[in-house]
């Protein structure tokens, strides 16, 4: 009883900080995007002489996390002016800083494209498949990180291969989810066939009908890939903080195995058997630390 | 040994997968766009810009429900030095093509008119969504060849004139075209 009601107690938090996170960065509602691009425009009003806001703030004029990855390996002297102009496209790599020492908790915590965990929980579970336990995400997840950055290559212009880095980006669904959401249905018009494939991909098959809801995040998510790569490589330093599991306490339950969003969780023989925490993934839900009846896991420094 | 190299095959094939999805879904992007849908960038004034060409009837999967639509976002900014109003026009429409015309993260744009009413200063920037229904598209190899225009309210003259060309694929002697870029 009392482990059902952390969990629930865990959950509306969950909810409370995508929401949080929406109302900070998602479309022309978010907090943290209107604020940057007023002020900035007021900069730029003032420094040309002209007082006119026209652009309305949206993810691409503010938060991209995606564009630039690109930018700085290709064309790192446009990235610095553009991020002069907007600091806000330094974020993802605040973000990946940030996960070296602490882990990728923007995943876990704040991004809004998190939605389709919590839609996917509310769907019966005989209409949703489960890969827990089945496969090992961070081959294809590093694999299509590599492939993001390659298909972006200058030398690729003119030719069939081309940057994925727009049309196929969840955020902007993100964005157009919430945008329906308040009456404004013009992302669902003039689908593309790359949105359409998104769309399904992000929102529909590995979103709300996948077990944990977080395909295309241990899939297909660039910015997340970089993330769980920074906060792998920092696990390693003494004062990181990190998900660990204390052995001695843990019965093998499988509880959490079963429970982890991203699949991060797997109970392997080794020797003996034992349970694995495969940071590549793990986003910091701590979905697990508050469902082990026993306490074995914990989010700590060292 | 055997369970090392069989781990090391699944790292291998997954790694490829993973590498092979970002090819593939930018390949078949570009193959379908033409025939679907673009976003540019242009700025003005300017006395070149690089065509739109599209591909009617080259489309993807989404275009098995919706066929007869091809659509571009045109987002535009003002390097003049100084701030301008502007207005838009489709030059040498032909009766069977119709327009929706809408703004794109721009305030004040004006669906009927088909200008905005506000200044844009330097720098400033608005976009401009664009969606052509298509009717009868016939079977001459192209359906549309004409001009996106952008002008000064205030002054009658052309800041920007991009060509704009529809294609149709599916006519017979068929012009083979690209598009522009995002
Ligand atoms: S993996 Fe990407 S989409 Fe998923 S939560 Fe992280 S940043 Fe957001
Ligand atoms: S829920 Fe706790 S006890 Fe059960 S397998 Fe996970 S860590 Fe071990
Ligand atoms: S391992 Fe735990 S904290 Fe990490 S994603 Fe899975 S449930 Fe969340």
């Amino acid at each position: 009883m009392k482990r059902k009601i952390i969990w629930r107690k865990h959950l509306v938090k969950r909810v409370g900080f995508l929401l949080l996170g929406t109302a900070m960065f998602t479309g022309s509602y978010g907090l943290v995007m209107t604020g940057m691009t007023h002020l900035l425009l007021a900069v730029e009003a003032k420094r040309f002489g002209s007082v006119l806001v026209n652009s309305v703030p949206t993810i691409h004029r503010a938060m991209c996390l995606r564009m630039p990855i690109d930018w700085v390996i290709y064309r790192p002297e446009f990235f610095i002016s553009r991020t002069f102009g907007n600091p806000l496209y330094a974020l993802i790599f605040i973000l990946i800083a940030i996960s070296f020492f602490v882990g990728p908790l923007f995943c876990g915590w704040l991004c809004p494209a998190g939605l389709t965990e919590h839609l996917s929980r509310l769907m019966p579970s005989r209409l949703k498949f489960s890969l827990a336990g089945k496969v090992d995400p961070a081959p294809l997840r590093y694999g299509f990180l590599i492939g993001y950055i390659f298909v972006a290559a200058p030398m690729f212009r003119g030719t069939p291969i081309r940057s994925i880095c727009c049309s196929y980006c969840n955020w902007t669904w993100t964005e157009h989810v919430w945008e329906a959401v308040f009456g404004d249905f013009h992302g669902f018009i003039a689908w593309t066939s790359a949105g359409l494939i998104t769309f399904l991909l992000w929102f529909l098959i590995l979103g709300i009908f996948m077990k944990g809801g977080r395909g295309f995040c241990i899939f297909l998510c660039p910015a997340g890939a970089l993330m769980n790569l920074a906060y792998f490589l920092g696990k390693h330093i003494p004062f990181a903080w990190k998900l660990k599991v204390e052995k001695e306490k843990c019965t093998l339950c499988g509880i959490c195995v079963r429970e982890c969003p991203t699949l991060a969780l797997n109970i392997v023989a080794k020797s003996e058997k034992t349970l694995t925490i495969n940071h590549h993934v793990c986003n910091l839900c701590m979905d697990c630390v508050n469902l082990c009846p026993t306490n074995a896991l914990k989010y700590g420094k060292g | 040994m055997a369970v090392k190299s069989r781990a090391a095959a699944i790292l291998i094939i997954g790694v490829l997968l993973g590498f092979a999805i970002p090819v593939g879904l930018g390949v078949y992007h570009s193959m379908v766009r033409g025939g679907e849908s673009y976003h540019l960038f242009y700025s003005f004034p300017s006395e070149k810009a690089r065509p739109i060409i599209f591909r009617y009837g080259a489309g993807g999967i989404a275009k098995i429900l919706d066929p007869n639509t091809l659509g571009v976002t045109i987002s535009l900014t003002n390097v003049d030095k100084k701030p301008h109003m502007i207005g838009f026009k489709l030059e040498k429409l032909p009766p069977n093509i119709h327009v929706h015309w809408s703004g794109f993260h721009t305030k004040g744009f004006n669906e009927e008119k088909h200008l905005i009413e506000r200044v844009l200063g330097p720098r400033s920037r608005a976009g401009v969504h664009l969606t052509f229904f298509i009717e009868q598209a016939g079977d001459k190899p192209v359906i549309y060849s004409g001009y996106f225009k952008v002008y000064d309210l205030k002054t009658g003259d052309t800041l920007l004139k991009i060509p704009i060309k529809i294609l149709n694929v599916k006519a017979a002697g068929a012009e083979a075209g690209g598009g522009g870029r995002r």
